[in-house]
């Protein structure tokens, strides 16, 4: 208690000495979410309460060039375990000069165009149990130095520590039909966690251009769930190392998003390509009103076919999105992955509202159509249709 | 003699000053060139602001009385290229949702505008298409074209009339759009004749109807130059809504280049 205070006398000491700032904001959320059909499990249930808080502390000094920002997250969830949980979004220095910026600690960075799959995003491990979309993510620690010049922005990152993928247990949802044992997942490299990653990225914009050229060389941010010899139905996850070589190119025409995200990975020595491509439109002021609907086409495909670790093998997706525009910012977005291997189709739904200045309502629904027994990753789900309601509350 | 010789300087200085200062507008029989003209003078009297930083808040009132706000900071880097659009970037504040998101954009005079957004949940820059100047902005009765830079180059002017405003007179000239995706036909300006800046403006929708009127008022002087409007008040006659712009904060030249309207800044925003 006494050092709190030290602390805080010592900020208000440095505020005025230098002219230091000081920011603290953040989020609470309640949430519910609903299963339609029974689990595989008994432990599990068909209804779920939640809350979660996410909070930014940014110290800022000297015109911003140095910063400090840390930034929580924590979760507690009435009956899914692995759901409560925390994590450390961002804890880092900050230091820009000029052309040049230089970031130390735990950050998040978003690499790509493309709206149904972020598949040139590979920095930061995705945070599985928050999401099943891939939005969410986990704090990546890492040193990254970044310049911008009259020929694009070069980027370099050192990472030394590795966050594996959560995944649920049989207490919580969406779950598959099988468990994964991540109490005994393995590395490729004999540094497991500790192994040393490096990326580069090279982006620019160009009249109507944006391109981005990365470089990854590390543990893959995506595990193969593979079968452990002897013990029948016991899944663990398996990390070897990669290299990928990836672009992502957006062409931005009038009303037109043209998108281009593709990777070359080798991993466990076999090279594969990977892409996703597509477009977005949008028709501004519908029907003579103020709202827009956008329309967004894509299709994804990767090389191992129903081989993948993946969803989105030789998948389209297509989604509606409409904005009222008004001044609650009402947002509808609806769309559907269609599987061309399998035949295979899911169904989405998310709405937003503004409620107030400082609350925020959402809510989300996603179904199976129809699934057959070859599609990997959406068979074992096919029990776990939901819909989520969260009431967030922003300070 | 040296003395002399400054006051020789420091007199032709006088001379050109006031002479800049009194123009010479072509007449009413060409009422587009004076139009043209007038919009150039007012154009002509904010060159070299060189940079601005400023706070906004924006008051929504719908028709039946209920008011919600937005808070937002601007900054504005003027082009040197005098063909080309000015720099912006806006950091929005309130509502508390989208706190922290910020929008940059490269204003052209008639192609498109080069925008980007920042998500700031995702970490995520978006370019995004800029065809949608004419849609509300935050909900607003404003548009973005409504209160971006107001390029000489992106109208045609026909001057109308010279007539009382106030306790000042204006010139009335109407605008049409020269760029493609503009909300509106046409708008009529009311510039008063004495500072040159906007009092008033009309805005005709694609049918040619009268939409809006903005009215713009509480100039304040900075630098001994450049004039600011602090209310920019908008008034829909089709939705009876109402949008009040309130800018504060005002700062000139306070240094900004480039840099820091870059795609990474554009990370950096708080």
């Amino acid at each position: 208690m006494r050092s709190y205070a030290v602390l805080i006398a010592f900020c208000f000491y440095v505020h005025d000495l230098y002219g230091v700032d000081l920011d603290i904001e953040g989020e609470f959320e309640f949430e519910l979410r609903s299963f339609f059909h029974e689990s595989f499990y008994d432990q599990a249930r068909n209804n779920y309460a939640s809350i979660s808080s996410l909070i930014e502390l940014g110290i800022y000094g000297d015109n911003d060039k140095h910063a400090l920002i840390i930034k929580t997250f924590v979760r507690g969830d009435s009956g899914d375990s692995r759901r409560s949980h925390g994590d450390l979004r961002e804890a880092k220095y900050r230091y820009v000069n000029g052309d040049f910026e230089l970031t130390l600690g735990v950050d998040k960075v978003f690499w790509g165009v493309a709206e149904f799959v972020h598949l040139v995003d590979i920095i930061n491990q995705t945070d599985f149990v928050e999401s099943v979309d891939g939005e969410q993510k986990l704090g990546q620690t890492m040193m990254r130095a970044s310049y911008v010049s009259k020929i694009g922005t070069f980027t370099g990152f050192f990472m030394p520590e590795f966050k594996p993928r959560n995944f649920s247990e049989s207490d919580g949802r969406p779950m598959a039909d099988f468990l994964v044992d991540t109490s005994r997942e393995f590395y490729q490299s004999s540094d497991g966690r500790n192994h040393h990653d490096f990326a580069f990225r090279y982006n620019n914009s160009f009249d109507v251009w944006d391109l981005g050229l990365s470089y990854f060389k590390g543990t893959s941010r995506e595990p193969l769930l593979v079968k452990e010899n002897l013990i029948a139905d016991l899944i663990v996850p398996y990390y070897p190392q990669r290299e990928q070589f990836s672009v992502d190119i957006q062409a931005t025409l009038d009303s037109w998003l043209l998108k281009l995200e593709a990777l070359k990975q080798s991993e466990v020595s076999t090279n594969i390509g990977r892409l996703v491509a597509g477009f977005e439109y949008t028709y501004y002021g519908i029907f003579h009103s103020f709202s827009d609907l956008g329309i967004v086409v894509e299709y994804m495909w990767d090389e191992r076919k129903l081989e993948a670790p993946t969803l989105f093998n030789n998948d389209i997706g297509l989604g509606l999105r409409w904005s009222a525009n008004d001044t609650d910012s009402t947002v509808l977005l609806a769309g559907t992955i269609y599987d061309l291997e399998t035949s295979s189709m899911a169904l989405f739904l998310e709405a937003e509202r503004r409620l107030s200045n400082q609350l925020k309502l959402s809510f989300e629904a996603r179904f199976q159509i129809s699934v057959e027994d070859q599609d990997r990753i959406l068979y074992p789900l096919r029990n776990e249709d939901f819909l989520r309601l969260q009431v967030t509350y922003y300070f | 003699m040296k003395a002399a010789l400054y006051w020789l300087i420091l007199f032709n200085l006088w001379i050109l000053s006031s002479l800049a200062n009194s123009i010479e507008l072509p007449s009413a029989s060409e009422p587009s060139a004076l139009g043209a003209a007038i919009a150039k003078e007012t154009d002509r009297r904010n060159l070299g602001f060189t940079d601005t930083k400023s706070h906004m808040e924006m008051i929504l009132t719908n028709q039946n009385g209920d008011v919600s706000s937005r808070r937002l900071r601007m900054n504005t880097l003027e082009n040197k290229n005098i063909e080309d659009g000015d720099w912006n970037l806006i950091v929005f504040d309130e509502p508390r949702d989208i706190k922290g998101a910020a929008l940059l954009t490269y204003a052209h005079i008639l192609d498109p505008d080069d925008q980007w957004f920042f998500l700031p949940a995702l970490k995520r820059v978006k370019r995004i298409s800029s065809t949608n100047k004419s849609g509300p902005f935050m909900g607003s009765e404003f548009a973005f074209e409504d209160f971006s830079s107001q390029e000489v180059g992106k109208y045609s002017y026909t001057w109308f009339r010279d007539e009382p405003c106030g306790d000042r007179t204006c010139h009335v000239v109407q605008r049409k759009p020269l760029y493609k995706y503009s909300g509106y036909t046409r708008m009529v300006a009311w510039t008063e004749t004495t500072d040159y800046q906007l009092v008033k403006v009309d805005f005709y929708d694609r049918k040619n109807e009268l939409l809006k009127t903005l009215t713009l008022s509480e100039y304040r002087l900075y630098l001994e130059k450049y004039w600011r409007a602090h209310d920019l008040y908008m008034v829909n006659h089709v939705s009876n809504k109402t949008t009040r712009l309130k800018w504060t904060d005002y700062e000139f030249q306070t240094g900004l280049t480039e840099k820091d309207f870059s795609q990474n800044s554009l990370k950096r925003t708080r």
